[in-house]
């Protein structure tokens, strides 16, 4: 299993094989640079991988790993920084069990699941990578918004025109107000210069809102279940205007009647996808194979030595920020509920989202509780994976515990198979003491739907790092020649020229009409 | 939805420099390059092959090189309808690895009854008479036995022995399989490569 890796010099190594890193790969090795990815786990993705539940649970209860103050002062000198011994269980501090090893189910499950937007950057990535062809979604079939007690609880998230109408949690004036702000929101052009004023004269989204006449359940049910913004105070008209517009292309982009999608298997495929792209580049790959030290001279990497006594000269190294040994302890931490049901929440759909308020209640934190089943590929027919997460850095496990009563009921913990509650460590900070200007560290990205703080981390170092070179460009497309031959079958050989982008047939769209229709143009 | 014919995914396996580009490329472009070089740049290659007059869609994955460190990932094997096994005869090493490719490929694809998945087992470069032969047709007729029956060929994508018998015999059983059985698919599935909606249907 430890051969050597016998390659010679590499231009960059790359360790771990989470989101950024991943992208970050595939980009480089995109340029003609050899890369060598190290992955320290048996399987892609390091935080963001997917594993069967039961080892989840056991690898949780091995020794952590957090570096010491110890640890750190011997790590660095001028010939070599040894880094962290740190692996996914430094990660993960569970603080609550369900059910028990005799009730053990077979899932997959993702220890930092997210869903992903029709029309946002990570399919946009994917799109213009030609990483969309290892990797699937399915969409969400229903979302739905706690409105606590009043008016009347847990309540359907309308997404069409018609699903507006229909809707008896608003009334006709809040649909003709809804509508009438999402079409202004939406399109530029219909805008009256008194909204366009009001735009102007409002300093944040919420007040905008207000300002639109919008009640408070409206602006409720916009910026929790339609912008996914915890306090819509917080953020400028604009970049409400922006959400809002993502929200609607990605409803209308596939015609799926939900913004969100969820990846076929888990999120770990999005790993290997880019993976993927860097390996067809040329790129090296060793998974279960962990960097010891990053090797100096005169001030500047110079080359890896790996656990297994690989050792390499190289130009450039990227580590995630959990080796660096300059972090002690745990930076953030996310709150995180997974486990298993053998009885659909709600009102038995198989993929559908509960997004539970930090208002309703005394939550600290929204909640964002989702259910995958057997169509994702994660668990048998007649199971369920439940997720739930703190949206909120501030977020606390009775958070978590409040919002699984919301969605099950007060007797949760009965309605959980096999389970767990689980802190979420997280190196997410960007300042860090001096380093090597040819070594960087790639950090932990917040919680957010869809994945664009790790795209735009992986971006932002290859710009930086590689400025002459274009991001994901349009690769010259070379067909390489096909003989002539008149055996059977062989007219339609070709390399799959998956970049030239053309639609391969006429899908037809679901007919429901959807709000978005009479709203923006695609952006893309 | 208009109906169509599936696409069959078919991967080939096997220890680093056994052949798998080398069959690939004779394959679909009935050429052979004497120089080896680890793979860069083979990602999958599409092509119809003719089961009983009618063409079927072949897909044909090769690793992009991440079995040099047994490093493939689930991804790679999900989804497929057939598997080429292959080794080098004058490598008993790469026959022995056999076992464990097909062993890694039932545990990360999961497929229903393994036993009856279609694997076919290659012994390549069967043209290479400046080595001596490792592995017997025997041995490896054997072993394909006792995995319950596979298929073996003995191959040479210089010479192009057995190639296209290889890749038909492989997508005949797959095409079987998939009638027999009922085919489990993954409903609903986004296809995000495809045209945006708007765009479609401007209405």
């Amino acid at each position: 299993m430890d051969a050597a890796i016998d390659i010679g010099d590499v231009d960059v190594v790359i360790v771990g094989t989470g989101i950024s890193e991943s992208i970050l790969a595939a980009a480089i090795a995109r340029t003609g640079r050899q890369v060598l990815h190290l992955e320290k786990g048996s399987t892609y993705g390091d935080s963001w991988t997917t594993i069967d539940l039961e080892e989840l649970i056991r690898t949780s209860e091995i020794p952590n790993g957090l570096a010491t103050e110890n640890d750190t002062w011997e790590s660095i000198n001028s010939e070599r920084i040894k880094l962290a011994n740190r692996s996914l269980q430094s990660r993960i501090e569970v603080v609550a069990n369900f059910g028990s090893v005799d009730d053990a189910i077979k899932a997959s499950v993702d220890i930092t699941p997210r869903p992903l937007f029709c029309n946002g950057t990570m399919v946009n990535l994917l799109v213009k990578s030609g990483g969309g062809d290892y990797v699937d979604f399915k969409a969400l079939n229903a979302s739905f918004l706690d409105f606590g007690d009043t008016p009347g609880g847990i309540q359907r998230v309308p997404q069409s025109r018609s699903e507006v109408f229909q809707s008896r949690l608003i009334s006709a004036p809040e649909k003709r107000l809804l509508m009438r702000f999402v079409k202004i929101c939406t399109d530029e052009d219909t805008t009256t210069d008194e909204q366009r004023e009001k735009q102007m004269s409002s300093s944040n989204f919420d007040e905008y809102m207000e300002a639109m006449l919008l009640n408070e359940k409206l602006r409720t049910l916009i910026s929790n279940a339609l912008i996914f913004v915890e306090d819509p105070k917080s953020i400028s008209v604009q970049h409400g205007r922006d959400l809002l517009q993502l929200y609607f292309s990605s409803l209308a982009r596939y015609g799926t009647g939900n913004a969100l999608l969820l990846t076929n298997y888990g999120g770990s495929e999005l790993s290997q996808a880019f993976c993927r792209i860097s390996a067809v580049n040329g790129s090296i790959y060793v998974l279960r194979r962990a960097v010891e030290e990053i090797l100096l001279e005169d001030g500047a990497v110079s080359g890896i030595l790996t656990t297994a006594g690989d050792r390499l000269n190289t130009r450039h190294v990227f580590a995630s920020s959990m080796f660096d040994p300059g972090r002690l302890g745990e930076e953030d931490v996310v709150w995180r509920f997974v486990g298993v049901l053998q009885r659909a929440i709600l009102d038995g759909h198989s993929r559908t989202l509960v997004i539970v308020p930090k208002g309703v209640g005394s939550r600290t934190s929204t909640v964002r509780v989702w259910q995958v089943d057997s169509s994702l590929g994660v668990c048998g027919d007649g199971y369920f994976v439940l997720y739930a997460e703190c949206v909120d850095g501030s977020g606390t496990e009775e958070d978590i515990r409040s919002a699984l009563a919301r969605v099950l009921g007060e007797s949760y913990s009965e309605k959980i198979s096999r389970g767990i509650i689980f802190k979420q460590r997280m190196w997410t900070r960007k300042e860090h003491g001096s380093r090597p200007s040819n070594l960087e560290w790639i950090h932990d990205v917040p919680v957010e739907i869809d994945f664009t703080g790790a795209i735009e981390q992986a971006e932002a170092l290859f710009r930086s790092n590689f400025p002459d070179e274009g991001w994901f460009p349009e690769p010259v497309n070379v067909v390489p020649e096909v003989s002539e031959s008149s055996e059977p079958g062989d007219a339609n050989a070709s390399y799959d020229q998956r970049h030239d982008a053309s639609p391969t047939e006429e899908e037809p769209v679901d007919d429901k009409e959807v709000l978005a229709r009479s709203g923006s143009p695609q952006t893309t | 939805m208009p109906e169509r014919t599936k696409l069959l995914k078919v991967i080939i396996l096997g220890e680093s420099g056994v052949g798998k580009t080398s069959i690939l490329e004779r394959y679909v472009r009935h050429s052979f390059s004497q120089q080896y070089k680890a793979t860069i740049g083979a990602d999958f290659l599409s092509m119809d092959v003719i089961i009983d007059d009618k063409p079927v869609p072949l897909q044909i994955w090769d690793t992009a090189g991440q079995e040099r460190y047994q490093s493939l990932g689930a991804a790679f094997y999900r989804g497929a309808d057939g598997v080429l096994l292959v080794y080098d005869v004058t490598d008993a090493r790469s026959f022995e690895g056999l076992d464990a490719w097909r062993q890694e490929f039932i545990v990360s694809a999961n497929p229903r009854d393994p036993d009856t998945f279609p694997f076919v087992v290659l012994g390549n470069k069967i043209d290479l008479i400046s080595r001596p032969r490792a592995v017997s047709q025997k041995k490896a007729q054997q072993w394909c036995l006792q995995k319950g029956g596979l298929t073996h060929f003995e191959t040479s994508a210089a010479d192009n022995i057995n190639i296209d018998l290889a890749f038909e015999t492989v997508a005949r059983s797959a095409v079987k399989r998939g009638e027999e059985e009922e085919e489990f698919i993954l409903p609903e599935t986004v296809e995000i490569n495809r045209k945006p909606a708007e765009e479609q249907c401007n209405c």
